[in-house]
């Protein structure tokens, strides 16, 4: 036989066996993962283009180390294990309920919490020992004095915090061990959102003796109490967590180990998961073969899509010219083709007409504050003294995807007259730049994710006076007497019906005066393989590793 | 010899101090924040003032420098801003893995070039000349990524015959395959290009027509007479890829999920972690400067008539 035969035939057999497979995958029938009861045992092989860049609870604020570091560190509530708007529901982890007014873990003033610890929780080996409200308080204090945290600022509002920080005390008095298993924290003043901001992972709880033992390298050798331990960490290659033995929630986990495969490239990671060798893709699918996966008969049944609790959104920086006029920026909502640019992102966006997402308390549904009308929009830039349009620039950095909405934007308000310049620059740097007033940036694209699922964190961060500031987030430096009136109502109000009513009229003036333009909500694009069961996307934690299973347990 | 090499490395020393200026001048003056870039875009400005204190960031440039330099003077590279780790430590981890993807980069190169480059040269403007012209353009022209994935697609998922992207260290080397093999092809045609260009110089040379005419066996011609005065280009190409591929090729890196200093180097530029970007620039720039100063003594070995003083 000649070799032109023998590579012939080899690719007849080759290509036979694609279409079996081909035809095996469409016979499966679609019941999807979700179905079934849970299987003990197996490894998940999960990939992330990235890596953590520490798994220190203290420090870390980024999601890739957070959907890692959250399988060893537990703090006293987390996120029901559900799929949308139920996983913004609190439930006790370490904590044996959630405080409230009714179970007196809320004290009538609003002002102290009581937290009692489950009952038999154990640090992971080697440690072995039950967790101590004492643990908690020490490792709450370590977080509020590594000059590293990033988040510190949303617990400066427990008393003495502040006084720790300034190295003024030498404890914060606000947060006290009463005994072995209680804690109780008292506020300088109410915050309703407080509960969420301890369900952040700062707040987790890790035994002082192994951080004395492995010192510096705490941030890269975790241990707390949660359903796994880090058992290796081969850097720029691989994590490996195992089940912790000493979880306290009996049955879970349900997998043995978890692989996180690191800096995978996201499209040879989806020819790995086609191949049976990945489970998971941790950074969803590729934009770029999106589309082809949706149209696959049989792969388009592992695919998940969820809208992210985010928005994305065009801010105009009330300070310059010309959109201290309210009628432009009421322009410029008008004018923008917002069905358009969720056509460009190809079904990875969804339609947003108002500030607060699908999914975040105080969004209302089908709202949109305003329709697509450029006529209207000619109009009210004419009444503005722009009868002959404008010019401006218009600031993006040069990551997928705002180079092409710029694009879109840039169009749009061409229509209109609004003559707009796009200038470009590198992520690190646009953050700074749209958060300096010197920078004199007009307009341009931004987005915010959630820290919690909660509208203060809309309106704290992006729409009030304090972070209209130099280095904040609100880029339009917009604030307004009446929407700082209802939030620091809402901060102290305890009855949620009441507080998210004030959140809702927030938003009716911050529409009205429109310091942004709302254009979409991002949407989760996430896979998996045949054999993972259980895969949901979290609202708020996102891949939550510990919920799901193998099928086949192996 | 031993003087002229001495003097050589203390050349070396100069040039990289003139580089780490250069290069912290070039990262100062980018605009931005490493702070922001640590801490986040949701960090309040008293977070971001504390965590530039804590780096010294708050600090004049020309002060950091003189603490930068004076800590490079005893060895030590500072650490990361964004892992908190030493930067000497994270760059030998992720050495190998670029070492590995040399290696087999520059294996594909020659074993590809030279071959082609022989046969261009001897039968110039025959059949096979003209195919092997086209595809080195082809070589040339073909982008990394594009090559990469298409060797990725056909010869590890298709044919599942070498693993889809990934390092496990030098225990398992089937995984250098295809980056290498990617880098070679890509390389590979700049050898050949050169190689037949030098040989065809030499092909009219009068010592080449006497080997000839006393009658030598054509292999002696080709390998004593015309190889051994074509090698010099390819040899200062060789040096010049040494030192570019063990900088790590991070098209070659990212695409095939290696874990080396170049992937590491491009996520310190997207954070601004200065002391990771002066460290990888640092250290690329010793392995070229000693790459070259290695060229430099092959060809008194390779060519006698060369000499130093």
């Amino acid at each position: 036989m000649t070799k032109r035969g023998a590579v012939a035939r080899l690719l007849v057999v080759v290509a036979a066996a694609v279409l079996v497979l081909a035809a095996c995958g469409e016979d499966e029938d679609g019941g999807g993962p979700q179905a079934g009861e849970p299987v003990q045992g197996g490894t998940l092989t999960v990939t992330f283009q990235g890596e953590p860049t520490e798994l220190d609870p203290a420090i870390a604020w980024e999601i890739t180390s957070w959907s890692i570091e959250r399988l060893t560190y537990e703090t006293f509530l987390t996120y029901a294990s559900e799929a949308g708007e139920p996983g913004t529901e609190l439930v006790p982890a370490l904590a044996s309920e959630v405080p409230s007014a009714e179970n007196g873990g809320i004290s009538a003033d609003g002002k102290v919490y009581t937290f009692h610890l489950r009952e038999g929780v154990k640090f992971a080996p080697p440690i072995d020992r039950e967790v101590t409200a004492a643990d908690f308080k020490w490792s709450f204090e370590r977080m509020m004095k590594e000059p590293l945290a990033p988040a510190t600022f949303f617990y400066t509002g427990i008393k003495g915090a502040q006084d720790f920080m300034d190295g003024k005390a030498d404890e914060i008095v606000g947060f006290k061990a009463v005994d072995d298993s209680t804690v109780e924290i008292t506020l300088d003043a109410p915050d309703s959102s407080f509960l969420m901001a301890m369900t952040m992972p700062f707040t987790s709880v890790m035994p002082k003796e192994w951080a004395a033992r492995v010192g510096k390298d705490i941030k890269r050798k975790p241990l707390g109490t949660g359903p796994f331990v880090i058992k290796s960490w081969t850097p720029g290659q691989r994590i490996v967590a195992e089940r912790n033995p000493n979880y306290w929630d009996e049955g879970k986990p349900y997998l043995d180990r978890i692989d996180f495969d690191l800096a995978t490239n996201t499209s040879t990671a989806l020819l790995r998961l086609q191949n049976g060798e990945v489970d998971v893709l941790g950074d969803g699918i590729p934009a770029a073969d999106y589309q082809r996966i949706k149209n696959d008969p049989t792969w388009s049944k592992y695919t998940y899509d969820a809208p992210e609790i985010a928005w994305y959104y065009v801010f105009m920086n009330v300070l310059e010219k010309p959109f201290d006029d309210v009628r432009v920026r009421q322009a410029v909502n008008a004018a923008i083709d917002t069905a358009k640019i969720q056509k460009i992102m190809g079904g990875q966006a969804k339609a947003l007409g108002q500030i607060y997402p699908d999914g975040m308390p105080g969004h209302q549904p089908d709202k949109s504050f305003y329709a697509y009308d450029p006529a209207a929009a000619k109009k009210l830039l004419a009444e503005a003294g722009y009868p002959d349009g404008l010019k401006t620039t218009f600031y993006s950095h040069n990551v997928d995807p705002f180079p092409k909405i710029a694009q879109a934007v840039q169009a749009d308000l061409k229509a209109v007259g609004i003559e707009a310049d796009i200038e470009q620059m590198d992520k690190a740097t646009y953050w700074d730049f749209i958060s300096l007033k010197k920078s004199h940036a007009g307009i341009g694209l931004s987005d915010w994710y959630q820290d919690f699922p909660d509208p203060s964190d809309w309106i704290g961060p992006l729409f009030i006076k304090a972070s209209a500031i130099d280095g904040g987030a609100n880029a339009s430096f917009w604030w307004d007497e009446r929407v700082e009136d209802l939030y620091a109502k809402a901060v102290n109000e305890l009855d949620p019906e009441a507080r998210i009513d004030m959140y809702v009229q927030m938003q009716e003036i911050i529409m009205e005066e429109a310091p942004t333009a709302p254009l979409f909500q991002p949407m989760w694009n996430g896979m998996y393989g045949k054999d993972v069961g259980g895969y949901y996307y979290h609202p708020v934690w996102n891949l939550n590793f510990q919920d799901y299973w193998k099928l086949d347990g192996k | 010899m031993g003087k002229y090499v001495v003097r050589r490395l203390l050349w070396v020393v100069v040039v990289l101090f003139f580089v780490s200026i250069i290069t912290f001048l070039l990262a100062y003056a980018v605009p931005g924040d490493p702070a922001k870039s640590i801490a986040g875009v949701h960090a309040t400005p008293e977070v971001l003032e504390r965590i530039r204190t804590e780096l010294g960031l708050d600090k004049p440039v020309y002060e950091q420098y003189r603490i930068y330099l004076t800590n490079l003077l005893q060895g030590d590279m500072g650490f990361s801003y964004e892992t908190q780790r030493p930067v000497a430590q994270s760059i030998l981890e992720r050495f190998p893995a670029t070492v590995m993807v040399a290696l087999y980069g520059i294996f594909f190169e020659l074993l590809i070039g030279i071959p082609v480059g022989m046969v261009s040269a001897l039968k110039q403007y025959s059949l096979r000349d003209r195919v092997f012209t086209v595809l080195s353009l082809l070589g040339i022209a073909a982008p990394g990524f594009w090559l990469g994935m298409l060797f990725l697609y056909v010869l590890a998922y298709q044919f599942p015959i070498f693993p889809l992207g990934g390092y496990e260290g030098w225990a398992a080397p089937l995984y250098g395959v295809l980056p290498g093999l990617t880098l070679g092809v890509g390389g590979a045609a700049w050898y050949s290009r050169m190689l037949r260009s030098s040989m065809l110089d030499i092909l009219g040379a009068d010592y080449v027509r006497a080997a000839r005419a006393k009658g030598l066996p054509e292999r002696t011609v080709v390998w004593r007479h015309i190889m051994r005065n074509a090698w010099g280009p390819i040899i200062t190409l060789l040096g010049m890829d040494v030192g570019w591929f063990l900088g790590g090729v991070l098209v070659i890196e990212v695409v095939f999920g290696i874990p080396g200093i170049g992937w590491q180097a491009w996520n310190a530029i997207q954070t601004q972690d200065l002391p990771m970007i002066m460290g990888t620039v640092l250290f690329a720039a010793v392995l070229v400067t000693l790459s070259n100063l290695v060229v430099d003594i092959a060809y008194t070995w390779l060519d006698p008539r060369v000499k130093y003083s």
